[in-house]
């Protein structure tokens, strides 16, 4: 008989521990060499794992209050990354617009893409627990 | 803000329910149950109205709202 994966756990291991994964993955994506590869491939195989675990289990159910945390987790995390954001943009036009910058942005992107995907997911993941502990 | 105020723990030993018992009779999680018996969640209407039902009682009984001192 399959074990009912909880919805609680569900979501870590669905925002929080994947989002961590995506976070790992984007900063290893700046470092060159085999070690970084290595750690890379294996954030890769525990995602695959992850997913395939989530997909085959029987899962519990959302009910009303899980799917209000998860909103009000998902605003939360999405007011915090449009801070983070302006922020950033405001620190690139006061620090940044006296250099001439040469960056690889084919390389830039999907890292960034990894490590914000990877904050927004941890954000989600923290405050649906905050929520869910009243 | 009024304060939400339950008599769902009264109404459950009563009929010597288990908070999964009447989670599952609801279509909810145990943590909801929880979270209702102790003031921390308000409850949609249907739901309010589920739990009643099962309890053989009105939504006014179950649930109501206590102003704050000013």
């Amino acid at each position: 008989m399959k074990k009912t994966l909880y919805y609680s756990d569900r979501v870590k291991l669905e925002k929080t521990f994947l989002g961590l994964i995506w976070l790992i993955s984007g900063i290893l994506g700046f470092f060159d060499g085999i070690i970084s590869l290595v750690m890379q491939a294996a954030s890769l195989i525990a995602c695959i794992y992850t997913l395939l675990r989530i997909s085959t289990a029987k899962m519990e159910d959302a009910d009303e209050m899980a799917e209000q945390n998860m909103n009000r987790a998902k605003a939360l995390a999405s007011d915090y990354m449009q801070i983070v954001y302006c922020c950033l943009a405001i620190a690139a036009i006061l620090f940044l617009r006296n250099f001439e910058l040469s960056i690889g942005l084919n390389e830039m992107i999907p890292n960034i893409t990894f490590i914000a995907m990877g904050i927004n997911q941890l954000i989600v993941g923290f405050a649906f627990r905050k929520f869910e502990e009243g | 803000m009024p304060t939400l105020k339950t008599r769902m723990y009264e109404f459950r030993k009563a009929m010597n329910l288990q908070q999964t018992e009447l989670a599952e009779l609801v279509g909810v999680r145990r943590e909801t149950i929880g979270k209702l018996e102790n003031g921390k969640y308000n409850p949609s209407l249907k739901l309010a109205m589920d739990i009643a039902k099962v309890f053989g009682t009105t939504v006014e009984e179950v649930f109501s709202f206590e102003k704050d001192e000013v």
